[in-house]
């Protein structure tokens, strides 16, 4: 009887580079940028990981196909290395394939490491993928871009509960500016400057509701994670009482329900509701509003994060824009989201942003958040999605301190 | 015989305006004026002559049966591939059945009249049956020539057979002869024409009378055989000239279209035919000439069966529907003619792969999906495992064609990011009827005219050009009908409906379900006289089928003549939605007969199932839309309550009962925004069904009654506390109207029955009824009847102020200190010359004051303008004007008293 993934794995050293658009910095390099840091932190030598998981998505534009390229970069001494890929939630799959390996005992230590260098496109926005979507789907899907897709969440949300078209301008503006304020105490992220919410309502509309303000930006970086079990950890010298470790990881994929059955309705998402089901149950989390402390969702538009406050069980359906409006999610608030700033202020390199997500909860529960530091936070959650609202990866983590 | 049996047309529904042209270009040609009239029409960045073919080719299918059709010809010079037959991709897109012979004709400008006459021959062969020739051009023409004037982008499709010939076919003469008006070498991209006047008199004055005379001599007929002289030719003047010299009138001469269209190339002749065939009459004689190398004539005599072809677009309908452009500079561009800068992103890789797209090419090309034998879902796209979560099944998909089906915007974005020729890219989730969604791009709209909701056609279009590799890879869009009316729509609204297991409840339960409402389907299921224990059937059958149709709804089997009936048919909404927005009162049985044999049982038990029914209901249902601040109740009366039938005093007496409930509730209702209104129903249910002839209730459909239900049931409506009438489509208002009455006796003498005989006229007079919508105005008129007016003055009296001057110094002189903790609305109707409506609002201890009629007021007051003048000053006490009658109240009586505490006028 399988009994899941609660307190068997802890973290015992994370890295991250600096987001942004690195001119400088190759993938390799980003890659061992955030290595470096993750090594220092774990207190081990290079020698002693044996296994890695490796997420990039994008590879066509940056480090290419397989494993080899991680293994040149930092060069590890021929250990396993998994290529892992699975949209925007590429990260925490790279993040769930090292964890599942430590938990199951076939290895002691494990690397995950995502990276992405999107910015040698020579354009901006993600970039477009053509024939290359697939042989079949590229014959039939329309000429859409995530702007217009995720786009369509909000009207079909503003439709569901009767909002008012202002009333939900202003409620994603809030959530775009609230992660601004958190982003300008972040020395790692991309942006670093807070907005208003005059400037985020007059910003230009890519597709209506969302302006240029309620999208995420493209960016390079990279983030890691070194895992073990927590009995080897206090080997290493760790002290139990400062031991993360995670609580839980689940996956959720669509599989043709939400894009072509007759029922769902477009104003949320059906795999997150079903996959932070299943996290709470596997972390032992009954009451997710009160026990989540904080959190890091996928906020690549605002509408997104909007609406994950209520596929996250935080929010009650439907209520999820006045919370937010009232400041329910803010640094202050009764459970503060994107308190690094968000891919709002990091911009999403796809490959790493689910482990970005991660490290700040990582430094959070170990009081190492600096001018970001949260009072005492027991869990922390990150919400690592990607694809679009009719067809889905979702991603769900939660960390906390061993034992609590 | 043989000949034409249908025919459709499809004109782009962009026109480019000429002088954009000439305004563009004219300082280059100046002699471009000369052509400049009327519009050309021109292809949307994603058409070209294979998408034209597709859409005219389904106008033609109309009302037809395509797996019949066992060829397939298409006729045009600007065909996308030069070896890959188009046709079979036509054939493809309208899923043709595949053991039938296609062909591309082309190269000439006959080719269109070719390829009619080569299909006719083919059917009097007997070689084959149905065969579909379809006629499409988009020529490219260098920009300011005249040739882009002249020429327009169209397609024509003519289906041709044995079978319910609306055409008859009596024969071709044709001629072939190289002459070279112009050519385009197969490696060019423009035509190269020589020169004009020898064009006209050499080749079009010269060729097309030697083919019309052919025809002529070979059928032994003349000009007085036609009717109808159609053929394409765009110099004007030569057009005439040429008619003459056949010797048709003018009013034989089929319009060329140039200003409406222009001259659309190989499809052109076929357009004038269908133009000509869509105001034909039977015994018509059609002359059909395509000139190209050579000239084909063809004559036909329109039949009987002209008149039986269902309704399809055709030129007419194609015409319609256009959207002027003046915008050369997209013209070009749509046309590639200019090479804007498009950016790094638009080289996103775009090769097709052939094996993909011929193992997928129903689905692609002709939007096949699936529906699934074992739980019938419709979906797209088709696949092995059923998408149904509940289903699942392998395998179990038969072909299922989307092209044809009505479908809905469910959701839509105009994108600035997405690489378009003609941004924003507008897509969006595409809901059909009947099941199945796809998320698609749309076409042929303006972003701001697209609405959740509207109904949208699907339109097989090109997708993409492949440059590199030369390949058009094609799929189908929505295009949004934009002159929709949006449905009044019942989305998030929760509605009751008693009795709806049958006749009117289950139209009005179907047609809420399927406007988006949450329906709880309450029916007993007992007999027509209410006997029987209930069954569940009729409701459950009702919510299936609120169910199929994509809509929410639960089923409930409780009577309604027990007041415990009642609450749980309420507390089911509650449980199930959350919230009652909507009850409509119409469980109803009958058990008819006279007085005499109307014993107790038959009397009360009608009376419970109806008013105590509806009591039962509505009471707990009211509370619920208390809390929500919003209802709809209808109650179901009748022409016997409202006028009496014979047999049936227990109906009448309950279905009048129930106007009496409504105008009570009414007045309890209007400050919750609850509105009540009565429907008296005539309509073919199990209540009528022994009491109308059987040809009568044919005509006497539920649904010609539910449009006026659903209204009374719409936020829209604001009334309340009406009764209408609705028949078969007919519509009325009933209402208890009181007439002017007469005061008889005084304080000294009372009345005597010989008064009342002597005043009877004047007591029965109705002159000048009017309604009373509630008791105290009623009763304040009976007792203190209102004087004829006098010649009294204009509103003032003296003093200086006049009615309008009372309100407006009515803030002035507000005594907020009275006002704490009151929050009151008095609506002030002042009659005569200096009156008015004024309706004043005091909350928070402020007060506003604004001009007409305001909703739901504590208090009504009406009084002449010169009364109100005194009151206000203080020259007329209060008690004494509403006892003399010059002061009426409705509404709350006791809050009037604080009038006079608010404001201080002296």
């Amino acid at each position: 009887m399988s009994s899941g993934i609660r307190d068997k794995v802890a973290i015992i050293g994370m890295g991250c580079s600096r987001f942004g658009e690195r001119w400088d910095i190759g993938a390799e390099g980003l890659m061992v940028e955030a290595f470096q840091e993750a090594i220092a932190d774990a207190g081990i030598e290079k020698k002693d990981i044996q296994a890695a998981w490796y997420g990039v998505c994008m590879d066509e534009v940056n480090v290419g196909k397989g494993a080899p390229s991680m293994g040149l970069a930092l060069r590890l001494p021929n250990i396993p290395i998994s290529r892992m890929e699975n949209y925007c939630a590429t990260g925490t799959e790279a993040f769930r394939g090292a964890v599942y390996a430590v938990a199951s005992g076939a290895y002691d230590i494990c690397l995950a490491l995502g990276v992405e260098k999107l910015k040698d496109t020579g354009y901006g926005g993600l970039p477009a993928w053509g024939s290359t979507a697939g042989t079949l789907v590229w014959q039939f899907f329309p000429n859409a871009t995530a702007p217009g897709l995720f786009a369509q969440l909000a009207s079909a949300y503003a439709a569901k509960f009767k909002i008012k078209n202002d009333d939900i301008k202003q409620a994603i503006a809030h959530v775009s500016a609230k992660s601004h304020a958190n982003g300008a105490l972040n020395p790692k992220a991309h942006l670093q400057k807070a907005v208003t919410i005059d400037q985020v309502l007059a910003a230009p509309i890519i597709a209506w509701p969302l302006g240029l303000f309620d999208c995420c930006g493209v960016s390079d970086g990279s983030a890691c994670a070194i895992v073990t079990t927590p009995e080897i950890a206090q080997k290493l010298g760790k002290k139990k009482k400062d031991l993360v470790t995670v609580k839980a990881v689940q996956l959720a994929v669509s599989n043709g329900y939400e894009g072509g059955f007759n029922e769902w309705d477009g104003a949320n998402f059906v795999t997150t509701d079903k996959c932070a089901a299943a996290t709470y149950k596997e972390a032992g989390i009954t009451n997710p509003r009160e026990e989540i402390s904080m959190f890091e969702c996928h906020d690549c538009f605002s509408i997104t994060e909007l609406v994950t406050y209520e596929d996250l069980h935080l929010s009650e359906r439907g209520q999820a824009w006045k919370d937010a409006l009232n400041g329910m999610y803010d640094r202050d608030g009764k459970i503060p989201a994107q308190i690094d700033g968000g891919l709002k202020c990091f911009g999403h390199p796809i490959g790493a942003s689910g482990l970005r997500m991660i490290y700040e909860m990582y430094l959070q529960l170990q009081g190492r958040a600096d001018k970001r530091q949260l009072e005492n936070p027991r869990y922390g959650l990150t919400h690592n999605l990607g694809g679009f609202p009719h067809q889905n990866v979702c991603a769900i983590s939660i960390v906390g301190k061993y034992g609590k | 015989m043989i000949g034409i049996t249908s025919y459709g047309a499809y004109i782009p529904r962009l026109r480019l305006d000429r002088m954009a042209i000439y305004q563009s270009m004219g300082w280059f040609a100046p002699a471009l004026i000369s052509v400049a009239q009327g519009e050309r029409s021109m292809c949307n960045y994603d058409e070209d002559s294979l998408t034209m073919a597709v859409a005219a080719a389904m106008d033609c299918l109309i009302g037809k049966d395509k797996t019949k059709v066992d060829a397939g010809y298409l006729c045009s010079t600007s065909l996308p591939f030069l070896d890959r037959q188009n046709a079979g991709i036509l054939a493809t897109a309208l899923n043709l059945r595949s053991d039938i012979n296609t062909a591309d004709f082309t190269s000439s400008q006959r080719a269109g009249t070719t390829g009619l006459l080569t299909a006719l021959d083919v059917i009097k062969s007997g070689n084959r049956k149905s065969i579909l020739v379809t006629a499409s051009d988009k020529r490219q023409t260098r920009p300011a020539g005249f040739y882009e004037m002249w020429f327009g982008d169209g397609a024509a499709s003519v289906l041709v057979g044995d079978e319910d010939v609306v055409a008859e076919f009596l024969g071709s003469y044709s001629l072939t002869y190289d002459f070279v008006d112009h050519y385009r070498g197969s490696k060019s991209e423009f035509d190269y024409t020589w020169e004009e006047r020898w064009l006209r008199e050499e080749g079009y004055a010269k060729i097309i009378p030697e083919a019309v005379n052919g025809l002529f001599k070979k059928l032994n007929i003349t000009m007085n055989d036609v009717q109808k002289l159609v053929f394409p030719c765009f110099f004007k003047a030569e057009h005439r000239a040429i008619g003459k010299k056949l010797g048709a009138t003018p009013e034989k001469m089929a319009d060329t279209l140039h200003e409406v269209t222009g001259e659309t190339g190989v499809a052109h002749a076929l357009l004038m035919l269908v133009g000509a065939l869509e105001t034909a009459k039977p015994g018509d004689g059609i002359l059909l000439a395509g000139f190209g190398q050579g000239c084909d004539a063809l004559y036909f005599k329109v039949t009987e069966n002209i008149g039986k072809l269902a309704e399809r677009a055709g030129l007419k309908g194609s015409l319609a529907n256009k959207k002027t452009t003046d915008n050369y500079m997209k013209f070009l561009k749509f046309r590639d003619l200019i090479d804007p800068e498009m950016g790094i992103r638009a080289e996103a890789p775009v090769q097709t792969a052939m094996t993909a797209l011929w193992r997928n090419r129903k689905m692609v090309l002709g939007l096949v999906g699936g529906k699934c034998r074992k739980c019938g879902t419709a979906q797209y796209p088709p696949a092995d495992l059923c998408v149904n979560p509940a289903c699942g099944h392998m395998g179990t998909q038969d072909d299922y064609e989307f092209a044809n089906v009505k479908a809905r915007v469910r959701s839509f974005t105009g994108d600035l990011l997405a690489v378009s020729v003609d941004p924003p890219a507008i897509y969006g989730m595409v809901q059909f009827e009947g099941g199945g969604r796809l998320m698609m791009d749309f076409t042929d709209s303006e972003l701001n005219d697209i609405k959740t909701g509207m109904p949208v056609k699907m339109s097989f279009r090109r997708r993409v050009v492949d440059t590199a590799r030369g390949f058009s890879q094609y799929f189908w869009k929505a295009v949004p009908q934009t002159d929709w009316i949006p449905e009044i729509d019942f989305q998030g609204r929760v509605a009751i409906v008693t009795g709806a297991g049958g006749g009117l409840g289950r139209a009005y339960a179907l047609e809420l379900g399927r406007r988006g409402a949450k329906v709880v389907v309450n029916d007993f299921g007992g007999a027509r006289d209410g006997s029987g224990s209930g069954t569940a059937g009729p409701a459950d059958v009702v919510v299936a089928d609120i169910k199929a149709m994509g809509g929410e709804a639960v089923a409930n089997y409780d009577n309604v003549a027990t007041p415990e009936g009642g609450q749980n048919i309420v507390k089911t909404a509650l449980d199930a939605f959350g919230k009652v927005d909507i009850l409509i009162n119409n469980a109803g049985i009958l058990r008819d007969k006279g007085i005499l044999k109307m014993e107790p049982e038959n009397w009360s038990a009608v009376l419970s199932v109806h008013l105590n029914g509806a009591y039962n209901v509505t009471r707990p249902a009211f509370e619920a839309m208390r809390n929500n601040g919003y209802g709809r109740i209808i109650m179901t009366t009748s022409a016997a309550g409202l006028y009496g039938n014979f047999g049936q005093t227990n109906y009448s007496s309950a279905k009048l009962g129930l106007v009496g409930f409504m105008n009570t509730l009414k007045l309890e209702g209007a400050k919750y925004n609850i509105k009540v209104n009565t429907i008296a129903p005539i309509a073919a249910s199990r209540l009528t069904e022994d009491v109308m002839p059987p040809e009568m209730l044919e005509k006497m459909n539920p649904d010609y009654v539910s449009g006026i239900v659903l209204y009374l049931s719409s936020e829209d409506c604001k009334d309340s506390g009406n009764i209408f009438n609705a028949a078969a489509g007919f519509y009325s208002r009933a209402a208890i109207l009181t007439g002017p009455g007469v005061m008889l006796g005084d304080d000294k003498h009372v009345p005597t029955p010989e008064m009342i005989r002597d005043n009877w006229e004047k007591i029965n007079s109705l002159e000048g009824a009017k309604p009373y919508t509630e008791l105290n105005m009623a009763v304040m008129d009976f007792l203190t009847p209102p004087k004829a007016n006098g010649g009294e003055a204009t509103g003032g009296g003296g003093g200086g102020i006049d009615v309008k001057g009372v309100f407006e110094k009515m803030p002035s002189v507000f005594n907020a200190a009275a006002a704490a903790g009151k929050d009151v609305t008095f609506q002030f109707n002042i009659s005569g010359p200096a009156g008015g409506d004024w309706f004043v609002a005091v909350k928070d201890g402020a007060c506003s004051v604004t001009a007409g009629k305001g909703e739901n007021p504590t208090t009504t007051i009406g009084m002449a303008d010169t009364d109100f003048v005194d009151l206000i000053t203080g020259k007329l006490d209060g008690m004494k004007a509403f006892s003399a009658g010059k002061l009426k109240v409705g509404g709350d009586m006791m809050k009037s008293q604080l009038i006079g505490k608010l404001f201080k006028f002296n």
